[in-house]
């Protein structure tokens, strides 16, 4: 099993993991800024916890997938924010389409159990 | 220094990652923190509120803390971990034990062997003894920098003044052993009717070998000794640059980025 294939026995993770590749695919972000990001985007669905969040963005910067960038801000300090990688925009790219095959067999599963 | 700095000291004393892993992470979370204390402050919450909300939103559980501890340890501490800490210790002296008997049993060989040793005769032993103690004492403490990674501040230093220690004196037992050697060729020569010049002559030769096997000893262990200092030093730094350089947290600047 591949890290783009979603399976029920890793959807928690592989779901947490699609929705920071794809916040990411719009440009760097800090990690504070990927959890409001991800929540306005799914309007208020999915509420990360930042405690949950990092964890999860080590482990993805450890798999190359995305790369964390230390930066001087001004007054307010050194500011890590994450970026896509190359591999990471491919895995990111089969993920969503594993989602969305997922999704819909789901739905058809759902389906056939109501009728 | 961050508004939030109690709480990290307590995160810190939780996240058992070597340096500079366990820095760089409590920066990450010290910057957020404060970015979304300006962001929440921004949106018209007051201080009070603010402040508790970020403190229950960045609570790491166990579980997380455990995640993340299992990312930035190396293959040879998770190794480690898998082993239960009471069988660990057990192979860890055993070790450590055989090491030094194994240090012995060279040293015997050495000084049956190697011109060297050989010429330094009885006395090269207390500088053998020396050695193997030289030697477990570097291997237990790069085994707790490196493999174990081990970089409690409060055992940090500990067993790094022993290794000097060692050091210095295998110089001096370098210097001092070739004067009590004087004593016994000099008796040795006269109990044989030797004449003064061979009597000196070997003296020198023992008290050559002595003084190489000191400073040998002597140079090898300091090298040890810089080496291991060097790198409790830069866990040091990383443990100062997280006091010193966690960002400041103004409740006026509600600047959001």
């Amino acid at each position: 099993m591949s890290r783009q294939d979603v399976t029920t026995q890793t959807l928690t993770r592989n779901c947490n993991e699609a929705l920071i590749l794809a916040a990411l695919a719009g440009g760097p972000r800090h990690g504070y800024q990927l959890v409001l990001d991800i929540e306005a985007r799914s309007q208020g669905y999915f509420v990360f916890k930042h405690g949950t969040l990092y964890p999860i963005l080590h482990k993805l910067e450890k798999d190359g997938l995305i790369k964390g960038v230390w930066s001087e801000e001004g007054p307010r300090g050194k500011r890590k924010s994450y970026v896509l990688t190359g591999k990471g925009r491919t895995v990111a790219a089969k993920q969503r389409d594993a989602w969305r095959a997922f999704i819909t067999h789901f739905q058809a599963a759902i389906a056939a159990e109501e009728s | 220094m961050s508004r939030f700095a109690a709480e990290l000291r307590l995160t810190a004393q939780r996240l058992d990652l070597p340096q500079p892993a366990r820095s760089r992470v409590l920066l990450e979370l010290a910057a957020d923190m404060d970015d979304l204390f300006r962001h929440l402050r921004a949106g018209g919450m007051d201080d009070l509120t603010a402040h508790r909300d970020v403190l229950q939103d960045f609570d790491l559980s166990d579980e997380a803390i455990a995640e993340l501890t299992q990312v930035h340890r190396g293959p040879a501490r998770r190794l480690l971990d898998r082993l239960p800490v009471r069988r660990l210790e057990l192979w860890e002296r055993t070790l450590l034990v055989v090491m030094v008997a194994a240090a012995l049993h060279t040293g015997g060989w050495l000084t049956r062997t190697v011109e060297v040793f050989r010429v330094a005769g009885p006395y090269a032993w207390p500088m053998l003894l020396l050695g193997a103690g030289l030697l477990a004492l570097v291997s237990r403490k790069t085994y707790q920098l490196f493999i174990k990674q081990d970089h409690a501040i409060r055992r940090l230093r500990t067993g790094l003044a022993p290794v000097l220690g060692l050091a210095v004196a295998a110089i001096f037992l370098g210097f001092v052993l070739p004067w009590l050697d004087v004593f016994v060729q000099i008796r040795a020569a006269t109990a044989a009717a030797l004449p003064p010049v061979a009597a000196v002559m070997q003296w020198i030769i023992g008290a050559t070998a002595l003084l190489q096997l000191g400073l040998g000893l002597g140079l090898l262990g300091a090298m040890a000794w810089f080496g291991l200092a060097q790198k409790a030093l830069r866990i040091e730094q990383h443990e100062t640059d997280v006091l010193l350089n966690l960002p400041h947290s103004e409740s006026e600047d509600l600047t959001c980025n």
